[in-house]
Formats: C-alpha cells, structure tokens, sequence
C-alpha cells in the first residue's frame, strides 16, 4: 500500500504502559481524559466549523500524543488546543489561537449539546452569565502561550509523525466499488468512524484507514438493510477477525460515551495539572479509607 | 509510533558550513554532521516564523514548515529530497535535508554565457525523465507540488534529480481545494499553468506538468520560455488578471481556441482573452530557432505545453515518451556524458550564524521576493 494511505501505529509495550500509568494515573482515569480531550476537540471543530478531516487529524495527533507522553506532566485541555491548533493548519483551516479558546470557553463553561458542557438544565442556563465565557485578555495570554507550548510538545513527542490518515474518504471509494453508494449508508458509516476516534480501544491508533472504513461500512450496511457480496471486506485486505474486532470495538462506543459522560460530571472537569492532582489525591485518600 | 526523543540543538549536531539561501519561508544553511564518522553534508532548512500582523512575534509553526515537515516525512523516493531529521528548539524548526550541489536555475545560469554551449541532449533528457519520475511518484501519492521552477528542482554531484521545496505542495484528496485559501501563495508566475491565469480555482495534476514542460523549454533554450511581467495585488481581496503572462503564452503558442481546449469558454477569466490579437501556434518555429532539433523532443514539449489541462501529458504518459527510449541512451547520472564541472554551490560566510532570529539581515540584499530571478552569483 502507498505510504499515505497508512498511520503509524502503536506498539503492544506503548499500549500496555502508558506514560501516564507509569506516572500514577489510573488506566480509567486515562481512558476517561482521553474521552474528555477528543470530545472536546470534535465540539470545539463543529462550532468553528471546520471540516471533519481537521476535527480528526486533531484527535489523532492528541491521542498519538499521550501514548507517549504524561497527562501528568502535561495537562489537557492545553494539549486539546495545540493539537487543534496543528490540525487546522495542517489540513489547510488555519485556525487562529484565540478563536479556539474562545470556542472552548464557551463549551466547558455554558451548556450545549456536547457531552463535555455543563447538562443543559433550566437551573444551568439561568446561571450562565456572559463573565464565564469571556476570555480576558490576561487569561488569553496565558492560554495561548501553553498552547504554543503544547503545539511543539506534540510535534517532538510524536516524532513529527503529523501525517494522518483518514478512513472517510475510503469508505465512499469502498462503497463506490461496491456499487453500494447509498446517502444513508454513507452517513451512517461516517458517523461510526467518527465514533471510533473516542473509543477506549484507540481503534485509530491500533488499525490502519482501511480497516477502520471496512468496519464502519461493513456496519452502516449491515444496519441500513444493504446487501454486501459475501467475504467482500478481502477485497481491501481486511481479514475476518480483525473486522470482528472493530465491530464489536464500534459499536461499543455508545456505551462507553454514556458512561463517561457520568464519570466526568462526577469528576468536574480535569483540564489542569491542579485539577488532577486534586482528583489523584482524592482516589489515595479514598483508596486508603477502603484499606482501613 | 515512534519513541519520545529527547531535545537536542540544531548546533549540538551540526557545524555550520555556510550561508546558502534565504527564501520566502527561511533561509538554508549547508551544515556537517558532528558524529564521528559521518561525512555526509546537508542543507538546514530553518523557518521564519509566521507573522500575525505587523508585529513579529511567535505564533507557532508555520503553515509551509508544517506542510512540508508533513510531506517530507512520508515520503521517499530517489528523485525526491531526502528529509534527514527535524530539529525543534524553542520558537524555531530546522528542517535537515541532504545536501545537493547543484540546481536547475544553476545550470542553466551557467550554461547561458555567451561562450558558453547549450545543455548537453543526454543532460537534458536525463534530467527531465528523472524530474518526471520525482513528479510521477508525488502524484501516485496524491501530492501536488504546485511550485515547480528550476530554483526548487535540485541535482546531487552524482548527477540525481532532487525535487525539493515542499512548502506549498498538498494532498489532493479534497480535489476541489481553493488555491487562494489559507496563506497566501507567491509562486513565480512563469511556470503558471493558463487554467489558473484563466482564473481556475482549483489545483490538478496537470498544472505541474504545465511547470515541467516550461522547465523542459528552459533547459533547451537556457532562458525561461514564457517570461512575463507580474502584475501586483492592488487590493487586497482580489486576484489580478496576469495579462502580460497570458500575452507571452500566446505569442508562442498562439490562442487558446475553443477547438484547442474546449473547457476555456468555462474559465472564469475567459473574457479576457478578447483583449488579445489572434495569432498562431510558432512553438516549433522556436523549438528550431533556440536550436534544438530532436522532432520527439518537440512532440513532448508540446504535449506538456497543452493548453487543455484534460489533454496534457501525464506524469506517467511522458515518462513513457519516445523521446526517453530513442536516440541517445538515457542514463540516470545526468552528468554521465559531461565533460564541464559545474560551479560548485556558493557558500556564505558572512551570515552564517544560524541561531541568530534572521526575518531582516544586513550585508546581502534582500532576495527573498524575486522568485526564481534571485540569487546567483557563480564562485
Ligand atoms: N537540500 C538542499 N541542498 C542544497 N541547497 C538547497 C537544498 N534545499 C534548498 N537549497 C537551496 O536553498 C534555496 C531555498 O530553499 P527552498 O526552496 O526549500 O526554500 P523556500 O523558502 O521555499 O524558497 P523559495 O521561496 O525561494 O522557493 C533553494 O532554491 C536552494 O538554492
Ligand atoms: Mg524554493
């Protein structure tokens, strides 16, 4: 296959020891920060409009980011901007600085329809006032420069592996070729791929484009009443087990995003290496209270 | 995924030979690797930052360095510059490329002195096959250069073919990409493809075989085939007719008739062309005239000089032109047959201090926006 149809991948050791394990965070705890930061890079893309392409290639290089780094040493929602900030540069929206943490601003502290905003309750909205949202210039300037901080993090951390590929376009060439190109099918299809860029699997960073659009068609089909050739998927060399695989890691993103989302309003929003730390030492002292 | 590297200086592991170039998005450096052992010389890329506004201050890396840090990265092919490493320091990105003795704009310098002769057949043919193999294996790839001039277009002292200047080049998935998105864009206006004079938005494949085929005229002739004048931006927001470019074209390749091209009458700037003399295609008048007389030569000249981008040689058809398999043998050192040694690269030394911030340095002029016009003195 040609180079830019394929990602780098994870190895087992990264996988099986993250950064951030070995730095003291719990492995839930990672999978929930990691659900927090690509959830709010795919909100923040959608309010700043930009292409899926761009929201994606963010994620990605978030997620490459900390399978390599500490969230511990370097916190969230800076590395949630500077992972936006790249992507949109490199997918050709260039992004300025200030309209990203505007945008986050205003998700993490209004409620919206994004599972990282506050619930949107009556109670809620009638608290927000335009002072929550509104990013002074002092506050900016702080969060611009660990922005730019984090955007060069991200780039030596990764090995400057910034080329990312996508499954989107794949899955339209698939059912193209297929002669199963079918508006409904398509939609469906794109939004499991979307899916799959928050699954505590990291299906993007385990399984190549290919595979990842042979799932989610395989999926979209399956449930749109499409009838697909039998064995098919060999065709854009993907085997049989490893389509099982990601079927079952798909379709169970729903699930996983319904527990997060109460994990997280429980935690209260880990963003900072402050607030962190704070919910670290909350787990020891509990942990500690169940030992006795 | 790669493991985390640790930090390192660009001057911790590299000696800086010289000054070689300062270009629209950096200036290049010709450095030695500091490892025992290693020989091998290369070309330091180090990129200005981007500026927002009028003030200079850090805004993170450049959209051209992250294009081209993204491209260089993934790519790998003999007739493409090979990126070494990339160096981030504070504020800064250094991007290590091996190093090529030569250029296309410095061959054909050197060959256009008077007493000088023209480009060897054998030179030529070599270079341009191995150009069309380097653009071949981008557009396999769904890379489009989109700056391809003789400045951009390396050639090792071995005699290899190096493209190299990635900075403006994309992925074409999105097929329908604006050209005037995002930053904005000063590629040299003489290797301009007519459907983008002609107000064509969008970038294809065939625009860079446009660029070859300008680039196949230059080394026949050793002066830029279509060397039209650049009309400015005058407001901001629009994008002028190049006039003086399209007259150029014309003269030589006569109108762009619809039995030529039948998309023009669909360019968005297709009315201007009223504004021109009718007149006929004399390209092989000149193809004789710059003494160049290889009738499969022409054939190919003019099937990359297709006014209809639908038409126009691909890559992979030229490649597999007559012109490359008869006559003289092609050979893939293009100095093979070569009798004269070619001026080394000059080398600065005056500024040569890489670390140093460099958007304005004194001493040597500013070159940095006369497109492939610049640079240049032999030593
Ligand atoms: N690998 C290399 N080996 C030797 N010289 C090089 C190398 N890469 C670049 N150069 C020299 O530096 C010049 C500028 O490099 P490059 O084109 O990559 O930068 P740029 O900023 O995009 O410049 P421009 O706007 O002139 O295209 C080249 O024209 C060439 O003379
Ligand atoms: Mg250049």
């Amino acid at each position: 296959m040609v180079s830019l149809l394929c990602n780098p991948l994870a190895t087992a050791e990264q996988l099986a020891s993250s950064p951030s394990l070995s730095d003291g965070v719990p492995a839930d705890l990672e999978t929930t920060l990691r659900w927090a930061g690509c959830t709010l890079i795919q909100s923040a893309g959608i309010l700043l409009q930009l292409p899926q392409k761009t929201i994606a290639t963010a994620s990605i290089l978030f997620q490459r980011f900390y399978l390599l780094s500490s969230l511990r040493a370097y916190p969230l929602l800076p590395t949630v901007h500077g992972a936006l900030y790249l992507s949109t540069k490199l997918t050709e929206h260039p992004t300025k600085p200030r309209d990203i943490i505007n945008v986050t601003t205003y998700l993490l502290s209004c409620p919206s329809p994004s599972p990282i905003s506050p619930p949107p309750s009556k109670a809620a909205v009638a608290a927000v006032t335009p002072e929550q949202y509104y990013v002074s210039e002092s506050t900016y300037y702080t969060a611009r420069t660990a922005l730019l901080a984090a955007e060069t993090q991200i780039l030596r951390a990764t090995g400057f592996q910034t080329a990312v590929s996508l499954p989107y376009t794949l899955a339209i060439n698939y059912l193209q070729a297929l002669d199963a190109l079918d508006g409904a099918v398509v939609r469906r299809a794109f939004g499991y791929l979307t899916d799959a860029l928050v699954s505590p699997g990291l299906l993007y960073l385990t399984h190549q484009p290919n595979s990842l659009a042979v799932a989610a068609v395989y999926l979209a089909a399956r449930e749109e009443g499409v009838k697909l050739p039998g064995g098919w998927w060999e065709v854009f060399d993907v085997e049989r087990e490893e389509l099982g695989f990601l079927v079952v890691g798909m379709k169970g993103v729903t699930e996983f995003v319904e527990k997060q989302v109460k994990v997280w309003r429980r935690e209260g929003g880990l963003w900072g290496v402050d607030e962190l730390e704070m919910a670290l030492e909350r787990r020891r002292v509990l942990e500690e209270a169940m030992e006795e | 995924m790669p493991p985390y590297r640790s930090k390192v200086r660009v001057l911790d592991r590299y000696q800086i030979i010289g000054f070689i170039s300062s270009g629209t998005y950096g200036r290049v450096y010709k450095a030695r690797s500091k490892l025992a052992g290693n020989t091998k010389e290369f070309a330091i890329k180090k990129f200005k930052p981007d500026k927002e506004g009028e003030i200079i201050q850090y805004t993170g890396i450049s959209q051209s360095a992250c294009r081209e840090m993204a491209l260089c990265s993934e790519l790998g092919h003999e007739n493409i510059i090979h990126l070494h490493e990339i160096i981030l320091e504070d504020k800064c990105i250094y991007m290590v490329f091996e190093y090529a003795e030569h250029d296309l704009l410095q061959i054909v310098h050197f060959h256009s002195h008077p007493e000088r002769r023209l480009i060897p057949e054998a030179t030529v043919k070599s270079i341009l096959w191995q150009l069309l193999n380097g653009v071949s294996y981008l557009h396999q790839n769904w890379v489009l250069h989109r700056d391809l001039k003789p400045a951009n277009i390396m050639v090792t002292a071995a005699g290899e073919v190096k493209i190299g200047d990635l900075g403006l080049a994309r992925l074409f998935w999105k097929p329908l990409q604006s050209l005037y998105t995002g930053d904005k864009v000063v590629v040299t206006i003489w290797y301009r493809a007519p459907e983008l004079l002609l107000g064509s938005k969008h970038y294809t494949a065939a625009i860079d075989l446009w660029a070859v085929g300008c680039i196949f005229a230059e080394l026949l002739a050793l002066r830029p085939i279509f060397k039209g004048e650049e009309a400015k931006m005058e407001k901001k927001s629009t994008v002028p007719f190049q006039r003086n470019q399209m007259q150029k074209i014309i003269e030589i390749l006569g109108m762009p008739t619809k039995e030529r091209w039948p998309g023009v009458v669909q360019q968005p700037e297709f009315g201007q062309l009223n504004g021109f003399k009718p007149s006929p295609n004399v390209l092989e008048g000149w193809y004789h005239q710059i003494g160049a007389t290889n009738a499969l030569g022409f054939q190919l000249l003019s099937g990359l000089l297709n006014y209809d981008p639908t038409q126009r040689l691909t890559a992979q058809a030229a490649l597999e032109h007559p012109y490359f398999t008869e006559g003289a043998k092609l050979t893939l050192n293009a100095f093979e047959s070569q009798s004269v040694e070619y001026p080394h690269r000059r080398v600065s030394q005056e500024d040569n201090d890489i670390s140093l911030p460099g958007t304005k340095r004194s001493g040597l002029p500013d070159d940095s926006l006369g497109g492939s016009r610049k640079r240049i003195k032999e030593g």
